[in-house]
């Protein structure tokens, strides 16, 4: 009851590789009385930063501190039943879950939530957000109604969900070259909710040329060695692709990593659109592969981008992928705060 | 049970510890202010009681002196009263007692009627100049006006009837 005479104020920080993004926004009843960004520079947080955060939430004992959890062992599945066994037996701690509505769980590690809150035991925290959160967040409006594939980019890390009418089908988070919360190596996260990778769709005998990158590749090729005989050319009278006139979707698939080839050549390898082109390009591929993809087709991209490209990203996925692109630039702290305003409501 | 955050808030406190320690000690100073309080209001009504109590036990007390001095001031006059009465009684009783070592063997007293500013004698002289030297003579000395009527008896004696007054001053100094 008194908690209404006081203002709340919400501190969102946000690491990256340069240091950390910090905003504050004070709140009472429901109205903004002041909102404030910091940038702060160094690996962990530093004196500066932690006396301006404590300067910050003097004011008023409601205070809430939040951040997002950008490790690499993290992301959600379907349902809300206990996590399979596989994710648990992959963090020696464990995972912590949290259902949303009943109908989907995001996942944590319990010790990369340990190795956060350890990081900012001097200031404290009181939330901590999953990047599929912000995700849900962003696109509320379409999740409930569409079926397209979600992702939430930062420099840090590219979360990516595919929703049908408010029901998860495919979830997947990249933490990428995180200087504090993930290791380069932990590109790809090990802890996704996809039954089975890329590398085991590939039926038997066929060959990707996406994994011919050097020389010692080419020993793939041995494997036309398996037409030893000219007449089983005529098993290509059998072949579906030759005979209708519609594209098939393993068609419409290949013809996409086909055109993938050629944007490689396109786009700059290091350039951080290239790599989430090719994130949301996995993602398709793995969806695709998938028990649950049920031959459906993802149109619809929506994208929620905290860096300021995105331009080229969008014309590649439309041109290379033929997909139809929304890109909303957001601010990773103002939702963040939003986020929490909306966990201290609901408390 | 949150809804997005992995971890729950941390708890709010509206007092920090040190406000706390603070309101503490504050709480337990305007607990013995009131305590104090208390105990004064306490001996502040008893105190009025008493006082009242002591009001009307002095009203009492002044109301019995006035009474004493009341009777104080009757038993006095009583005294008084009594005093003047016994000098009354022996002033009188000198009196007569003068009156008879003044009247002579040879003049007989019948009757003496002493006021308290005049003596009325009657007696019996052999004849008037023993009278007039030896008895009126002292009652001249000691009276202002002297008044004295003789009668006649049958053996050649006079009855005679001596008046004596004294003045106002006299008869105070005569009553002192």
């Amino acid at each position: 009851m008194l908690a209404g005479l006081f203002q709340k104020i919400f501190v969102a920080i946000i690491s990256d590789k340069d240091g950390y993004d910090i905003q504050t926004i004070v709140v009472k009843k429901k109205k903004t009385l002041h909102k404030e960004s910091r940038h702060f520079e160094g690996d962990v947080p530093s004196p500066v930063m932690i006396r301006y955060i404590n300067d910050v939430i003097d004011p008023s004992p409601f205070f809430y501190i939040s951040t997002l959890n950008l490790h690499a062992n993290q992301g959600a599945y379907d349902g809300c039943s206990k996590p399979p066994e596989s994710l648990q037996s992959q963090d020696a701690v464990g995972i912590q879950t949290l259902c949303r509505d009943e109908k989907w769980t995001q996942y944590a590690s319990q010790d990369a939530l340990y190795q956060l809150r350890s990081q900012y035991n001097t200031i404290g925290l009181d939330f901590i957000f999953s990047p599929f959160s912000m995700i849900e967040f962003y696109f509320a409006d379409k999740i409930k109604n569409s079926f397209a594939l979600y992702a939430f980019g930062m420099p840090e890390l590219f979360s990516v969900a595919i929703f049908d009418g408010g029901k998860l089908e495919y979830a997947h988070h990249y933490a990428r070259g995180s200087s504090k919360s993930a290791s380069i190596d932990e590109e790809v996260s090990e802890m996704e909710f996809t039954s089975s990778s890329l590398g085991h769709e590939v039926p038997e005998g066929s060959i990707l040329l996406d994994d011919i990158e050097d020389l010692e590749d080419l020993d793939l090729l041995d494997d036309l060695d398996s037409f030893g005989d000219i007449a089983d050319l005529d098993d290509l009278d059998e072949v579906s692709e030759f005979s209708e006139d519609t594209l098939t979707p393993e068609e419409i698939r290949q013809e996409r990593d086909h055109n993938t080839n050629a944007v490689k050549n396109e786009i700059d390898d290091s350039s951080e659109e290239y790599a989430r082109f090719e994130f949301i390009q996995k993602t398709l591929q793995r969806f695709y592969a998938s028990s649950h993809c049920h031959n459906r087709f993802i149109e619809t991209v929506c994208i929620a981008d905290s860096s300021s490209g995105g331009d080229e990203l969008k014309r590649y996925l439309e041109e290379e992928l033929f997909l139809n692109v929304l890109i909303r630039k957001v601010d990773v702290c103002e939702g963040i705060n939003a986020l929490a305003q909306a966990e201290v409501e609901g408390l | 049970m949150m809804k997005y955050s992995f971890i729950t808030p941390r708890p709010k406190r509206i007092i920090s510890g040190e406000m706390r320690l603070a309101l503490f000690f504050f709480g337990v100073n305007i607990a013995m202010m009131t305590l104090a309080y208390l105990f004064l209001a306490y001996k502040t009504v008893i105190f009025k009681e008493k006082h009242t109590s002591f009001a009307t036990n002095m009203k009492q007390l002044e109301h019995s002196i006035h009474v004493v001095e009341e009777k104080t001031a009757n038993i006095e006059t009583e005294i008084k009263k009594h005093e003047q009465i016994s000098t009354d009684n022996t002033v009188m009783a000198e009196s007569i007692r003068n009156i008879f070592d003044l009247t002579p063997d040879n003049i007989t007293l019948m009757r003496a009627e002493l006021e308290e500013k005049s003596l009325i004698l009657y007696g019996i002289t052999p004849n008037k100049d023993t009278y007039n030297f030896m008895l009126e003579a002292p009652l001249k000395s000691i009276f202002h006006r002297t008044y004295t009527s003789f009668y006649p008896i049958e053996n050649g004696w006079y009855r005679f009837v001596s008046t004596n007054y004294l003045d106002d001053e006299s008869a105070a100094e005569v009553s002192e």
